[in-house]
């Protein structure tokens, strides 16, 4: 039939011919591009090795997947953003990636201000969100259906877990100390429902980019406070953390921190004055032996693929939630056996059980429910003396 | 054009037709009319300068304090916007998620903007509103410009709508993210510039105006009389818009009123100019009416020719006045024409007397004309007398016949062309013309060449000068000089002769006038003292003499001119003749100073100086041998005198004797060699060379005749003698020369008394000058104690020893005698040496004649044959 085409007189016949020449084409195409992963996160953001810590457990997952064959036929691949932490170009940059129909999903960093802005075009557009570290509770409550899901803590959570710290520590008047953004009122809001009866709480805001901290400690000290609930990030907080270590010996009080302060390298940061301060701060994860098989098998990939130690990665949890987060995405994919967005959210809530990095999930997102941790996976660590983190208190 | 020319002319046809009365009227009409026409303008731009200054002043102060109040406005509104830039609140929103509007909005709108309108708004890294304390968020359209301001960060300002009147000013100021260290969003100042001015009424506005002049707030009015524009001092980043305030007021108002004025003015001005029209006219008339009259009488006395007609004077002004004066002179005239009448009769009589007087004085002045031309005929030399044009006027008769005329009076009125030949007459005319020209006498000689004879014509011309100075013409006389030319030429070539005399001389000479001052100087003078002619010329007998005193040696210094002449009257012997000898110091000249007293009129002295360097230094040299001489000749004498002595005062045995017998017979063997040198020396000297017996001989010959008969001291070899193959042939007194050659032979022995070769060789000249082969040099050479190069200079005189230590014998006459001889054979000697290196002395003697023409002929060099002889 092919030697002598000009023999075919039969419309019917070209046309059969025309439809399966583009059908190939098709073909040739889907399999020949990867199925892309797109991320927006603070990359551009002086000190910040939180999105480069979510960005490798994400390329760790992809190397993974891809190593085992890929999905539907076809390899993984990243497609990277930098939104240097600002919603608005972080939205600008998911309406970018989500005009090209081989992203399935979309990281967030860690700004709740950024995910909190993402959520709803997320959910608008119909592009699966994936919160690695975002906090703020608010992130994941907005629509049905929602296409937003974490795998992380939640402020609620967080602010729960460091109540309670300072409650056995028997603390009955706090300063909480909280950053003028939508992660700060988060926090807030969730001090405000938590706050247990007899417990005395004061608040004081600064805005992202103060240096100054001085004359917030000695209003804090003033009022009485027998420890600061520190809400930031490390550039903050390590200003915070120094101011505090340069007061007099007896002026200083305990600091019991939120996890921004581990978005980099804090200890380095801080330097010395972190031996003189007493400081604990909320984690969900760290390579500490919890779960000593599969950190060892991540750790060996980890150093293979970017000659990392792992004891030196920094923003441990953003490295781990991604790492898990991404194989949750690799297997609602493969159960979706499409890269349809709606197809893949509806997997995704779908997934019975995996064995991941940070826990063993089963269902880790629900219909109703697309918090993949839970609060049991909170505990709280000081810097050791190499300092790294170190569980004080079993899970 | 035309038609203005031909109008104007018509006017002025007119006005010259109308009669005086009509002319004042018009004249005073026209200068009034002028006059009040510039008064007018003049009024009318004075008003209008006082109008246009004071409005200035106005919106000069207007315009300042507006300008003031919208630079402070605008300053106001930047600082606020600028804070709000800067609050790290506006930095945080940026970062910040829905939920930020509860604290920015409030920040926004807690500020107080002072301008109505304005409003800030803080827009994202898009340029997308993120919270405005507007009403209604603004529209930010121009992306591409956003896009440039966010790269660049720096704070920018632009106009909305600037063709616009209602155009908006926008001003973004940069926020900077302290996290990420980069601008994230902006501030947006919006101001509508409407707001900023003040409220404009009828009379005055003000707007805006940018950079290119477009209008971007308020209204500029349509008819703008007076406006002033000024720059608004905005700081960073107005001041790049480049806006300006005008204010402008309208005056039309006051421009109307002073329309109205002028046009009052000009109505006045005619009314003035109509009343003073009829003004003029009646004084006009007033005036003219009786210039009428007395116009009417003179013309009426003109008519008839008698000053008979009279005018009535009524009035006492100047009109009056000038009737009873007119009257007056009438009657004057009338009166003057009887009194000519009788002068011209008495005039007639006396012409008729003075007839007779004239006829006297003609015959006096023909009496004295005849005197004259006596005189002027009989004068011994050529007379002539010519008018200015050179025309002769009088010449005398010898003149007369010169010209070959018989009678003087014929040549008059002739010129020089019409009785000389053409050449002569040329020359003639042209010193007439040079002496009238200068005003000046002038007298030449000239030679004259006549058809048979000729001769010397001295001519003394004179300009003939009026007592007013002006030129009459010229008197001449001429008179034959021949003879006193010759006279004086044969005085001159005497002069020449005694010039020459006086120049060849050999001595000097110096006259002196009467006043015994320096006349003439000789050549041979000032080459003697030094002294030329024109250093002396003129001088006074006291002055030379120190001139020449200053040039003597201290020892013979000149006594003086004077002093010369007082020992001629006084001295004798030589210092009676008047004589000195003195010595120049440069030169060392030796000179005998004479003076001789003349009877001649114009020279008084002559002093004369004649030049006996020579004789004195041959006295001196003489004086020197004779005691040189005796010198050397006391030594031996004494050794022989006290040697003789000793013997004859005492006995001495016979080894003794025999010793002292042999010293004595030393000493006057040296004293006879002595002596006989000196009668040689002295003989050549005296007979130079007349005794000498001159035959030609070959040199090679005469040496080794030389060499065979000369007694080697012990103990030394002959000398070596190089030989020329050929005769070398000169004409000498044999006998002289073979003394010559030995005594030069004997000193090289004796002057190398530790041995050593002496060398003789023969040396052609033309090996030194190869155009010389008219001399043969014989060098002797040894190798001996040598001299230095003073000692070298001084060998050829006599009794000098360059061995001072006594053991070499002699007498210090041998190369004396030596150089004698040779010279006179027409030689020379050669003396070349070096201390302890030995001497070389070459004796070179002509060739003789004969010698050059037997030369064999070798081609190029003379062949060598060394060896001893």
């Amino acid at each position: 039939m092919m030697n002598n085409p000009w023999c075919l007189k039969s419309s019917l016949h070209k046309a059969i011919i025309l439809f399966a020449s583009f059908w190939m084409v098709g073909a040739n195409a889907q399999s020949d591009a990867p199925i892309l992963i797109g991320i927006t996160a603070e990359f551009g953001m002086q000190n910040s090795q939180a999105a480069q810590s979510v960005e490798k457990g994400i390329l760790l997952a992809i190397d993974e997947v891809n190593q085992a064959g890929g999905l539907l036929g076809r390899k993984l691949a990243l497609e990277k953003r930098d939104d240097r932490g600002l919603p608005a170009r972080a939205v600008d940059n998911m309406n970018e990636l989500s005009a090209n129909k081989d992203v399935v999903a979309m990281f967030c960093g860690r700004f709740s201000p950024v995910a909190l802005e993402l959520a709803p075009v997320a959910n608008r557009i119909g592009l699966p969100l994936l919160d690695p570290w975002a906090a703020a509770d608010s992130i994941t409550a907005f629509a049905s259906p929602s296409f937003v899901f974490r795998l992380s803590l939640t402020d609620s959570w967080a602010i729960a877990a460091l109540l309670a710290h300072a409650q056995s520590r028997g603390m009955s008047r706090l300063a909480l100390v909280l950053p003028n953004t939508a992660w700060g009122r988060s926090s807030d809001l969730a001090v405000r429902g938590q706050q247990h009866a007899g417990v005395e709480i004061t608040r004081h805001w600064y805005n992202w980019g103060d240096t100054e901290f001085q004359p917030m400690l000695a209003k804090a000290r003033m009022e009485g406070a027998q420890a600061i609930i520190l809400v930031a990030n490390e550039t903050e907080g390590s200003l915070f953390v120094k101011q505090m270590a340069a007061l007099p010996d007896k002026q200083r009080i305990p600091i019991i921190s939120h996890w921004g302060i581990v978005g980099g390298d804090f200890s380095a940061m801080v330097g010395e004055s972190l031996d003189s301060v007493d400081l604990v701060v909320v984690q969900t994860f760290g390579f500490n032996g919890a779960r000593a098989q599969k950190e060892k098998q991540v750790a060996t990939k980890l150093y293979e693929r970017f000659g990392i130690d792992a004891s030196m990665l920094q923003g441990q949890v953003g490295f781990a939630h991604a790492y898990d987060l991404t194989h949750l995405l690799a297997l609602a994919i493969k159960k979706a056996n499409s890269i349809d967005r709606a197809e893949i959210r509806k997997s995704l809530e779908q997934i019975k059980s995996y064995n991941g990095l940070v826990r063993h999930y089963t269902q880790p997102f629900s219909p109703t429910d697309h918090e993949a941790l839970d609060r049991s996976q909170l505990y709280l660590a000081r810097f050791g003396v190499n300092r790294n983190l170190l569980p004080i208190k079993a899970k | 054009m035309l038609f203005i020319t031909q109008q104007s002319d018509r006017l002025q046809a007119r006005y010259r037709q109308l009669d005086l009365r009509g002319k004042i009227t018009v004249q005073l009409v026209s200068v009034s009319m002028i006059i009040g026409l510039l008064i007018m303008v003049a009024a009318y731009y004075a008003a209008k300068y006082q109008i246009t200054t004071q409005t200035e002043s106005i919106l000069q102060g207007r315009a300042a304090i507006e300008k003031r109040e919208i630079e402070l406005r605008l300053g106001g509104l930047l600082a606020v916007a600028q804070s709000i830039s800067n609050n790290p609140v506006t930095a945080n929103a940026l970062a910040d998620s829905g939920g930020r509007e509860i604290y920015l909005t409030p920040l926004l709108k807690s500020q107080k903007l002072e301008v109505t309108g304005a409003s800030m708004t803080v827009l994202d890294y898009r340029g997308r509103t993120v919270v405005s304390s507007a009403p209604l968020s603004p529209v930010f359209d121009t992306a591409q410009m956003y896009e440039r301001f966010m790269a660049t960060g720096l704070m920018h300002a632009t106009i909305l709508h600037p063709s616009d009147s209602n155009s908006e000013l926008d001003i973004l100021f940069p926020i900077r993210y302290r996290l990420t260290n980069s601008v994230e969003g902006a501030v947006l100042l919006r101001i509508p510039l409407n707001s900023l001015l003040a409220p404009s009424s009828e009379l005055e506005r003000s707007w805006i105006k940018d950079k290119e002049g477009r209008t971007v707030a308020g209204q500029a009015p349509m008819d703008r009389i007076f406006e002033i524009d000024t720059s608004l001092a905005l700081s960073d980043p107005l001041d790049s818009l480049q806006l300006k305030l005008a204010v402008s007021r309208d005056q039309q108002y006051l421009v109307d009123n002073l329309r109205l004025l002028m046009i009052g003015f000009l109505f006045l001005g005619v009314l003035v100019v109509l009343g003073l029209s009829i003004f003029a006219r009646a004084m006009a008339r007033m005036i003219t009416r009786p210039i009428g009259e007395i116009a009417t009488a003179a013309e009426e006395i003109a008519a008839t020719g008698r000053p008979e007609v009279r005018l009535s004077h009524y009035t006492d002004d100047e009109f009056g006045r000038m009737a009873a004066a007119f009257n007056t002179m009438i009657d004057r005239l009338a009166m003057s024409y009887a009194e000519l009448e009788q002068r011209v009769a008495a005039r007639t009589h006396d012409l008729a007397k003075s007839h007779h007087e004239v006829q006297f004085t003609n015959e006096r002045l023909r009496q004295r004309e005849l005197y004259l031309r006596a005189t002027i005929d009989n004068l011994p030399f050529f007379f002539w007398l010519k008018d200015s044009e050179c025309r002769f006027l009088a010449v005398n008769k010898l003149f007369a016949e010169a010209c070959g005329r018989s009678n003087p009076d014929e040549v008059v009125g002739m010129t020089d062309f019409d009785v000389w030949p053409t050449e002569l007459a040329q020359r003639y005319r042209a010193e007439d013309l040079k002496v009238i020209e200068t005003r000046r006498e002038r007298s030449l000689e000239e030679h004259v060449v006549g058809d048979t004879e000729q001769g010397w014509i001295e001519t003394f011309k004179k300009p003939v000068i009026c007592s007013d100075g002006s030129l009459l013409g010229t008197v001449g006389f001429a008179r034959d000089i021949s003879e006193r030319r010759i006279a004086e030429a044969h005085i001159r070539e005497h002069v020449e002769q005694l010039n020459t005399v006086f120049a060849l001389s050999p001595d000097g000479f110096v006259s002196f006038d009467q006043q015994r001052c320096v006349k003439y100087v000789s050549a041979a003078f000032s080459q003697m003292t030094g002294l030329s002619g024109n250093e002396v010329i003129g001088l006074n007998e006291l002055h030379l003499s120190q001139r020449i005193s200053e040039l003597c040696i201290p020892q013979t210094r000149f006594i003086g001119i004077s002093a010369l002449r007082d020992r001629q009257k006084s001295g004798e012997g030589a210092i009676r003749e008047g004589k000195q000898k003195i010595e120049i110091s440069s030169g060392k000249r030796v000179l005998e100073v004479g003076l001789r007293e003349t009877s001649v009129e114009s020279v008084s002295q002559i002093l004369y100086l004649r030049d006996i360097t020579h004789e004195t230094e041959i006295d001196r040299m003489k004086s020197e041998f004779l005691s040189t001489a005796a010198h050397e000749l006391r030594t031996p004498m004494a050794s022989i005198y006290g040697f003789s002595e000793l013997l004859l005062a005492q006995p001495f045995n016979e080894q003794e004797r025999h010793e002292l017998l042999a010293t004595i017979f030393k000493q006057s063997e040296l004293m006879v060699s002595i002596i006989n040198e000196l009668l040689d020396l002295a003989r050549i000297e005296s007979r130079r060379g007349k005794d000498f017996t001159i035959t030609t001989v070959d040199v090679v010959q005469i040496l080794e005749e030389v060499i065979a008969r000369y007694k080697t001291p012990e103990g030394r070899s002959k000398p070596v003698f190089e030989v020329l193959a050929i005769p070398l042939l000169v004409r000498v007194d044999r006998n002289k020369i073979t003394q010559v050659l030995s005594n030069v032979i004997s000193n090289a022995y004796k002057y190398s008394p530790n041995g050593g070769d002496v060398r003789i060789s023969l040396k052609m000249s033309e090996l030194v000058d190869p155009d010389d082969i008219s001399q043969v040099g014989i060098s002797i050479i040894d190798h001996g104690i040598g001299m230095t190069i003073e000692q070298c200079a001084r060998v050829f005189e006599r009794f000098y020893r360059a061995d001072t230590s006594g053991n070499i014998p002699g007498t210090g006459l041998g190369m004396s005698i030596v150089q004698e001889i040779v010279e006179l054979h027409g030689g020379h000697v050669l003396v070349d040496s070096a201390l302890g290196r030995g001497t070389q002395v070459t004796i070179w003697l002509p060739i003789a004649d004969q010698t050059i023409n037997e030369v064999p002929h070798y081609d190029g060099e003379i062949p060598y044959l060394g060896g001893h002889i």
